[in-house]
C-alpha cells in the first residue's frame, strides 16, 4: 500500500553539488518575511521555529528540494513522529486545514498559524490532537476540512485535478466509517471511470454521501455530476443482478 | 258547456247562468245536511256512476247529479264522497280486469286497449258530474283531481296487476321477436297505443318497468345471440353492415311503435352487445379484420371499422393496430441492409408511405363536424406522426439520405424535374424534415451537396434551390438558412470579381497561361474543405492561380486567399498519338492531377500517385473510379489490373495510361455522381456534429447564465432542450458534462445555498 501522503522520497530535483549552507545564526523569524533582523537584535527563536528547521532539513535529507522554505516530503514523517501521531492520522489533515497549507507542504508562513491553535511549543501542539481530531466530529468542520483536503493533495499548482489514485487514497482515510458505500465506489471509480477528479466532483461526492434516503431518493435528472449518476446507475444494475 | 256523447239531454243549464228558463237548484228546505242525507245523496251518485261505467247515461239527469254533488261539498261531507268515488271506480276496475284476463292471447292487448278508452270516457264524464268538488274540495284536500284519479285507479288495479302486466309482457315481445324475425308485418299501432296509455298513465311507474324494461333485456339476449351467429358466419365488413342495419331498426320501431327515451337506451343495448363485446374480434379476425384490411389495403373497409367503433366511442384499439403495422414495415424498411445502398430508394419509399396513409386519413379517418367541414381524427391523425417519428429517427444516416435525395432533384439531369414539380417534392421533403430530430446533421450535409452542385454548375434551377431554402426558413427561421443564403450570394459575388479580373488582365497586357474561373468563398459560409495545404500544380495552372491571387489581393486587401483543391473542375484536353482529333475530358481538380501526371508516366501505383498528388487514401480510390470504369461511350482512361476488384485496391495496385483510348464524341464529362458517404466518413462526419454541438451548448449556456446570473438546474435543462428544439435534441446527460466542464473551466459556479442552482461568474 503506497502511502498516501506522497512520503515516498520524491525524486531528486536538480540541486548544486555542494550542500546550500544553513542560514547562519538564529535569526528571529515572527513571520514569513526572508528578512532577518540584524545580528543585533538575538531574540530567542521559539521552538515551533526550530522544530520547523528540523523537520525541513529532515525532508531534504530525504530528497526534497531544498530551495524552498517549506515542509516537504520526509519532513513530514519527522513532524508526525515529534507529535506522535501517525503519518495517515486525520489530525494531520485537520492541521493543514488549520495552517491552511496547500500543495502537500507547510510552508513557513503556514506553519506559523500554528499560534492560532493557542500552542507555543511542540509538546503544546501534541497535546492538541486529539481535540483536532474531535473537531472532525462536527458535521460542518468536517466538510470545511474535507474540501479543504483537495487543495492539500494536489501536489503541483499548476494541475488543476486531482489524480484518481490520490483522492481514492484520501476518500478511504476521510470517509472510512462514514458512508457504507465508500468500498464499492473506490473500486468501481478505479475500474471503471479512470479519470481524474475535478474540485466539482470532490466536493459534491461529500454531499452524495450525506444523501438522506439512500440511493432510492436519487434523482438522476438532478444536478448531479454525471460520475455520480454514473456509479447509481451502476450500483443499481449490480444489485439487480444479485437479486436474481 | 261539454256534450257527453252517449246523449245526455241537451237542456243543461249551468246554475250561474242567466237563462230564460230559470231552475231553481235543489235546495234542502232545511239547509243543512247531515250524514245521512248526504249518504243518500251519495247512494244516487254511486248509481249514476255505475251507469256510466256501463254506458247507460242516457238516463241520467245532469242537473240533478251536479246538484247532488253540489249539496255534499257546500255541507262538508267531501270526503265520504271523495272516498265512495275512489271506491267506486276501483271496484269497477277490479270486475273489468277480470273480464279482461280472461280474453284470449290473440285480443288480449286490443281489449285491454279498449277497455282504457272506455274508462277514459267514463271518467270523463264522472269528472263532470263531480265538477264542483274538483274545483272546490279537491284543491283544498290535497287530493287528486278525479280525472287523475281515475287514470290512476287504472294504472294501479289494471295495468299493474301481477296477471295483467305479465301478459302485457309477455304478448309485446312477442310481437316484436316476430317483427325482428321478420314473419309479420310490425303491428305498429297497436303498440304505439299501449304505450301512450301506458306513458299517459305514469312513464316511470308503468311504463318502464312493465314494457321497457322487459323490451331492453330481452333486446339484449336476442342480440347477444344474434351476434354470436352473424360473427361467426361473416366477414367483419359484412358483420358491421348487419349491425347498423340492425340498429336503424331498432331506432325506427321506437319511433313508431314506443316511447321517445327508450331509443337511446335500446340503441346503447344493441352497441354494447354487438360493438363493445366484440371489439378486440373485429380488429384481430383472421382474414378480414383489421390487418387483413390494411395488408389488402382495403381503405372502405376501414372506413366502416372505424365508423363502427366510432359509435362506441373507442377507436384506440384500431388506431394502436394500425400505428404497429407501419411501424413494423418502417422500422425494417429503414434499416434493411439492401435498402440502405441506395438512399434514393429509402426516401422514396417513406414520402410514398407518408402519401398512402394521408390518403387513408382523408378517406376513412375523417370526422364530418357539424358545419359541413370534415376534420381527420385526431387519435389516428396523432399515432401516425408518432409511427412516422419513429420510423424516419430510426435510421441515423437518415439526414444524410434526405440531402441527397433533394441533391438528386436539383441536379442537372435525368431527375430534373418542371418548375411546378418542385414545390410538390419540396413539401413533402419537408413533411419528412419536420420529423427529424437531428436537423442540425441534414444541414451539414445539406451545405456539402449545395457546395458542389454551386461549385460544379450542376443545379438544375436557381430558382427551385432557393426556393427550398426560403421554406426551411420559413419553418425555422433566418439562423437556419443563413448559411446557406450567404454560398448564394459568394456565387454572384465571385461572378463579378471575374469581371473584373478579366478586365484586369486585359488591361494589364497580361495573358493567364491557362484560362481560369475562379469562385471566391466566405470561409465560414461553406462547408470545411479536406484540402492539403499545398499541392504540386501543374505550372500552367500554378502560374494562373498566382495572377488570380495578385489580382484579389490587390483589390481586397487583408483577406487571405486559400486555395481549395478538393472543389475544383478541370477541362483537359487529350492528344494521343493515334488518334487525329483531341478528346476534352472535363474532371475535377484532383483527377487532373493525376491525369498530367501520368503525362511524363506510363503507369504508376497507387502510393506513387497518392504521393505526388498529395490526395490520400478513399479521396484517391474516388477521384480514380470514373477514370477507370469502362464508360457506354467512351473506354476508360486509365487501366487497372484485370482481376483487382475496387474494394482490393491498394498502395501497389498499379494503374497504367491506356493507350488505346476511345471515344465516341469528343467531350467527354466524367459523371461526378455524388455518392453517399461510406460509414468512416459518416462517422467523422458525425463526430464533427458532435463537437459543433458541444461549443453550440457552451455558448448557449453560457448567454443563458449570463442573463440571469443564477438559475435552477432544471430550468437550465428544460430551457436549453427547447432552444435547440430546430436542430437537435440534446439530453439531459449531454448537457450536464457541459455544465461541469464550465465549472471546471470558471464559468459558473455552484450555488451555496442548493446545490442544485448554478451562479454565472463573471
Amino acid at each position: 500500500k503506497t502511502s498516501i501522503h506522497g512520503f515516498s522520497p520524491m525524486p531528486k530535483k536538480k540541486s548544486t553539488g555542494k550542500p546550500k549552507p544553513k542560514p547562519k545564526g538564529k535569526a528571529a523569524k515572527r513571520t514569513s518575511s526572508s528578512s532577518r533582523s540584524s545580528p543585533a537584535k538575538q531574540v530567542k527563536r521559539s521552538d515551533l521555529d526550530t522544530s520547523f528547521d528540523r523537520w525541513k532539513a529532515k525532508g531534504i535529507e530525504d530528497g526534497a528540494a531544498d530551495d524552498q522554505d517549506t515542509l516537504q516530503g520526509g519532513a513530514f514523517i519527522a513532524l508526525c513522529e515529534d507529535l506522535d501521531i501517525d503519518v495517515e492520522d486525520v489530525a494531520l489533515l485537520v492541521l493543514a486545514w488549520k495552517l491552511q497549507a496547500c500543495h502537500m507542504q507547510f510552508t513557513r508562513e503556514d506553519w506559523s498559524r500554528v499560534t492560532t491553535l493557542g500552542v507555543s511549543t511542540v509538546s503544546d501542539l501534541k497535546g492538541q490532537m486529539d481535540g483536532l481530531r474531535r473537531q472532525l466530529e462536527q458535521e460542518s468542520t468536517f466538510t470545511e476540512v474535507y474540501n479543504w483536503v483537495y487543495h492539500f493533495a494536489r501536489e503541483r499548482p499548476e494541475c488543476k485535478i486531482l489524480d484518481l489514485e490520490t483522492a481514492v487514497g484520501y476518500w478511504q482515510l476521510l470517509l472510512k466509517g462514514r458512508w457504507n458505500l465508500l468500498d464499492e465506489w473506490c473500486n468501481w471509480i478505479q475500474t471503471e471511470w479512470k479519470k481524474a477528479v475535478t474540485a466539482d466532483v470532490w466536493k459534491q461526492l461529500l454531499v452524495f454521501t450525506r444523501l438522506k434516503g439512500g440511493l432510492k431518493s436519487y434523482d438522476p435528472c438532478g444536478s448531479w455530476p454525471t460520475v455520480v449518476d454514473e456509479f447509481v446507475e451502476w450500483h443499481e444494475a449490480k444489485q439487480a443482478k444479485d437479486a436474481k | 258547456w261539454i256534450l257527453f256523447e252517449s246523449g245526455f239531454c241537451c237542456l243543461m243549464a249551468h246554475p250561474n247562468a242567466t237563462q230564460k228558463l230559470v231552475l231553481q237548484p235543489y235546495v234542502d228546505k232545511k239547509g243543512s245536511l247531515d250524514q245521512a242525507g248526504a249518504k243518500e245523496k251519495w247512494k244516487t251518485l254511486e248509481n249514476a256512476i255505475h251507469h256510466i261505467f256501463q254506458q247507460n247515461a242516457s238516463s241520467l239527469s245532469f242537473q240533478h247529479l251536479y246538484t247532488s254533488g253540489y249539496h255534499i261539498i257546500l255541507h262538508r261531507h267531501g270526503d265520504m264522497l271523495y272516498t265512495g268515488v275512489e271506491d267506486t271506480i276501483r271496484g269497477h276496475i277490479d270486475k273489468e280486469r277480470d273480464k279482461v284476463l280472461n280474453q284470449a292471447d290473440a285480443s288480449f292487448l286490443e281489449s285491454l286497449l279498449q277497455h282504457w278508452e272506455k274508462h277514459r270516457t267514463a271518467v270523463n264524464m264522472i269528472r263532470d258530474i263531480l265538477m264542483y268538488m274538483d274545483k272546490n274540495f279537491v284543491p283544498n284536500a290535497g287530493k287528486l283531481p278525479i280525472y287523475d284519479l281515475g287514470v290512476k285507479i287504472f294504472g294501479e288495479h289494471m295495468l299493474k296487476n301481477p296477471k295483467v302486466s305479465g301478459k302485457i309482457r309477455s304478448l309485446t315481445l312477442t310481437i316484436i321477436k316476430a317483427e325482428r324475425s321478420g314473419e309479420t308485418a310490425p303491428q305498429r299501432l297497436l303498440l304505439k297505443n299501449l304505450t301512450k296509455m301506458m306513458t299517459e298513465v305514469s312513464k316511470r311507474e308503468v311504463y318502464e318497468p312493465i314494457l321497457e324494461e322487459a323490451f331492453l333485456d330481452d333486446s339484449t339476449d336476442f342480440y347477444k345471440v344474434e351476434a354470436q351467429n352473424f360473427f361467426s358466419s361473416s366477414t367483419v365488413p359484412e358483420y358491421i353492415r348487419k349491425v347498423l342495419k340492425r340498429l336503424d331498426e331498432e331506432r325506427d320501431r321506437v319511433e313508431r311503435s314506443l316511447d321517445e327515451g327508450t331509443k337511446e337506451k335500446i340503441e346503447d343495448r344493441v352497441k354494447t352487445e354487438m360493438i363493445k363485446e366484440y371489439k378486440m374480434n373485429l380488429i384481430e379476425k383472421e382474414s378480414s379484420g383489421c390487418l387483413a384490411m390494411l395488408q389488402d389495403w382495403r381503405v372502405d373497409d376501414l372506413r366502416l371499422l372505424y365508423e363502427c367503433l366510432k359509435l362506441i366511442n373507442d377507436v384506440d384499439p384500431m388506431v394502436t393496430q394500425i400505428k404497429r403495422h407501419l411501424l413494423q414495415w418502417g422500422l425494417k424498411f429503414v434499416v434493411d441492409s439492401d435498402n440502405v445502398k441506395d438512399p434514393i430508394l429509402i426516401i422514396d419509399g417513406i414520402l410514398e408511405k407518408i402519401e398512402q396513409y394521408k390518403d387513408l386519413e382523408k378517406r376513412a379517418f375523417s370526422i364530418k363536424e357539424a358545419n359541413n367541414k370534415t376534420v381527420p381524427d385526431p387519435t389516428f391523425q396523432k399515432a401516425i406522426q408518432k409511427a412516422f417519428e419513429e420510423i424516419v429517427n430510426k435510421n441515423q444516416r437518415l439526414p444524410e439520405f434526405l440531402s441527397l435525395y433533394v441533391d438528386s432533384k436539383l441536379r442537372k439531369g435525368k431527375s430534373q424535374l418542371r418548375d411546378e414539380e418542385y414545390d410538390i417534392v419540396f413539401e413533402k421533403v419537408l413533411v419528412v424534415f419536420r420529423y427529424l430530430r437531428e436537423k442540425d446533421v441534414f444541414e451539414k450535409y445539406y451545405k456539402n451537396h449545395l457546395a458542389k452542385r454551386l461549385l460544379g454548375a450542376k443545379s438544375s434551377s436557381d430558382d427551385a434551390e432557393r426556393s427550398f431554402i426560403q421554406k426551411l426558413k420559413t419553418e425555422y427561421g433566418y439562423n437556419f438558412t443563413s448559411k446557406l443564403e450567404g454560398m448564394f450570394q459568394d456565387m454572384k459575388v465571385s461572378a463579378d470579381t471575374m469581371e473584373n479580373y478579366k478586365q484586369w488582365v486585359s488591361a494589364r497586357g497580361k495573358k493567364s497561361p491557362c484560362d481560369i474561373s475562379v469562385h471566391v468563398l466566405t470561409t465560414t459560409y461553406w462547408p470545411g474543405g479536406k484540402s492539403p495545404e499545398s499541392v504540386q500544380l501543374p505550372e500552367e495552372v500554378r502560374l494562373s492561380a498566382e495572377l488570380f491571387k495578385q489580382f484579389y489581393i490587390g483589390s481586397h486587401s487583408g483577406r487571405k486567399l486559400t486555395w481549395q483543391y478538393t472543389m475544383g473542375t478541370a477541362d483537359l484536353r487529350l492528344r494521343l498519338p493515334a488518334s487525329t482529333r483531341p478528346y476534352d475530358i472535363i474532371v475535377n481538380t484532383q483527377q487532373m492531377l493525376i491525369l498530367m501526371f501520368f503525362n511524363d508516366k506510363q503507369s504508376a501505383t497507387f502510393a506513387e500517385i497518392s504521393a505526388q498528388t498529395s490526395i490520400v487514401g478513399p479521396d484517391l480510390k474516388r477521384s480514380l473510379l470514373p477514370l477507370v470504369h469502362q464508360q457506354k461511350l467512351h473506354s476508360p482512361i486509365l487501366k487497372k489490373p484485370q482481376n483487382t476488384t475496387i474494394k482490393e485496391i491498394d498502395d501497389h495496385t498499379v494503374f497504367t495510361f491506356n493507350e488505346e483510348f476511345k471515344s465516341k464524341c469528343m467531350k467527354i464529362k466524367l459523371s461526378q455522381v455524388i455518392q453517399k458517404e461510406n460509414d468512416d466518413e459518416a462517422k467523422q462526419t458525425r463526430q464533427k456534429v458532435d463537437e459543433e454541438r458541444k461549443w453550440q451548448l457552451d455558448a448557449a449556456i453560457v448567454r443563458l447564465m449570463k442573463a440571469r446570473k443564477t438559475e435552477e438546474h432544471r430550468i437550465l435543462v428544460l430551457e436549453l432542450i427547447k432552444m435547440f428544439q430546430g436542430r437537435f435534441t440534446p439530453s439531459p446527460d449531454d448537457i450536464k458534462k457541459r455544465i461541469e466542464s464550465l465549472i471546471e473551466r470558471e464559468y459558473l459556479e455552484r450555488s451555496k445555498e442548493s446545490r442544485s442552482r448554478y451562479n454565472y461568474l463573471a
